[in-house]
């Protein structure tokens, strides 16, 4: 009888605090609605690989090596990034082409972080992954971290989808604090530029492709599957596959995801001072992503007759759609006629280029 | 605790890596300009629409 209870015995304080960390994350997944598709399967494979002589462990592992590592070229982040492109509609962003530059500034909570995190410690190539959580982007920051060899990957993946789940509570007072009501009530021309023929959107993702992978040959993988998506979604003759991309693809990939970052949330190598350190750079990363694409959006203003709303440049955070849906809500609590949504949405998406040309680079420096 | 070196030593590539998102973004904007001024070919419904 007592054989029945002996796994008991081996339970460790760490693996009891790991349940709790699973049971909080289960807790925002369902009763706050935060990232739920992600932090859900976190939640519940860091309560299963924490548990005493796990059998699961072995599977888990299994998952990692196949999907995740690079021993196998990071297949799971990769195929989720085909999904992820056939849901994004680049339309806001060929309309009016400059919203760019915003999505650009923004990533330089990157490489501020990249900075803070070696000044803290941390070796280079950790400090490249820690910064990579302002990304704001999972599958960049699962396979920038995993290329670059990162043993952090775990608190890395937390730090960034717990963080893009709180977008809605982080930006709003960064955003504040960066503007006066003067400026949040500009209002911008939802009429300006025409929209983009079938060509362009066709080309645009080839065209970026070429463009990335001849600067940053590292981040082929990353944006060649991202355009890829883009691709069946705009050829119009492949729409069976880009809803299928966008559903079933997406959707059976991000269950193993979540499930399978688990693999690095083991009690001994999650519970550590770095981990909270890397949580609090993470909060670094999206506040400094936000701030920068602020300041650009009043640099320019200084040199340009039409004004912009330096609002949507904290859109250029790649999180999406929710960075976009704060500022076009911010926009209308200052004044309910004021209808950011569409640049705002804009820049988003040019965040997302961005992030990835970010991992990119970041992989060519320190490969 | 503190790596006043180690910060040193990344600040380049945080200018690097900045101004490579630019370059390239910069590119990307131009490009899209271009292909945005590609004239549309007219198809034979608009045609029609346009008798």
């Amino acid at each position: 009888m007592l054989d029945l209870f002996a796994n008991f015995s081996t339970v460790t304080f760490q693996q009891i605090a790991m349940w709790i960390i699973g049971g909080i994350l289960i807790f925002l997944a369902i009763k706050k609605e935060m990232e739920p598709s992600l932090l859900l399967p976190m939640g519940f494979g860091a309560i299963l690989i924490n548990l005493p002589n796990s059998g699961a462990q072995h599977i888990i592992d299994v998952l990692f090596k196949f999907g995740i590592s690079n021993d196998f070229g990071e297949l799971m982040p990769l195929v989720l990034f085909i999904g992820i492109g056939a849901m994004i509609d680049f339309t806001p962003l060929l309309t009016n082409p400059k919203l760019m530059l915003f999505g650009a500034a923004a990533q330089f909570g990157i490489f501020f972080t990249m900075c803070l995190a070696s000044f803290v410690g941390f070796d280079l190539h950790d400090a490249a992954s820690i910064g990579i959580i302002g990304a704001a982007d999972g599958p960049t920051a699962i396979a920038v971290s995993m290329e670059l060899g990162s043993k952090y990957i775990g608190a890395i993946m937390v730090a960034a989808y717990s963080y893009m789940a709180l977008v809605p509570l982080v930006q709003p007072p960064i955003i504040k604090l960066c503007t006066t009501k003067k400026e949040r009530l500009i209002r911008m021309d939802n009429t300006a530029g025409k929209a983009p023929s079938k060509l362009t959107k066709i080309l645009f993702p080839i065209v970026v492709t070429i463009i990335v992978g001849l600067v940053a040959p590292d981040a082929v993988a990353l944006i060649g599957f991202l355009m890829f998506g883009n691709l069946i979604r705009e050829c119009g003759v492949l729409n069976s596959l880009s809803e299928t991309a966008q559903k079933v693809l997406a959707n059976l990939i991000t269950i193993f995801l979540g499930i399978t970052i688990a693999a690095r949330m083991r009690a001994e190598e999650f519970l550590t001072v770095d981990t909270l350190l890397i949580i609090g750079l993470g909060l670094f990363a999206f506040i400094f992503d936000t701030f920068a694409g602020i300041m650009l959006a009043k640099i320019m203003n200084l040199f340009s007759k039409k004004k912009i709303n330096p609002m949507i440049g904290a859109a250029g955070i790649s999180a999406f759609p929710m960075s976009a849906r704060v500022v076009h809500k911010m926009g209308l609590e200052e004044d309910n006629q004021n209808f950011l949504l569409m640049h705002s949405i804009g820049v988003n998406v040019s965040g997302q280029i961005a992030s990835v040309i970010a991992g990119g680079l970041i992989l060519t420096f320190f490969r | 605790m503190f790596d006043v070196q180690a910060l040193l030593e990344t600040l380049p590539l945080m200018g690097k890596g900045m101004l490579g998102i630019f370059v390239v973004t910069a590119i990307i904007v131009l490009v899209v300009n271009a292909l945005n001024n590609i004239p549309e070919k007219k198809t034979k419904k608009n045609n029609k629409e346009e008798k």
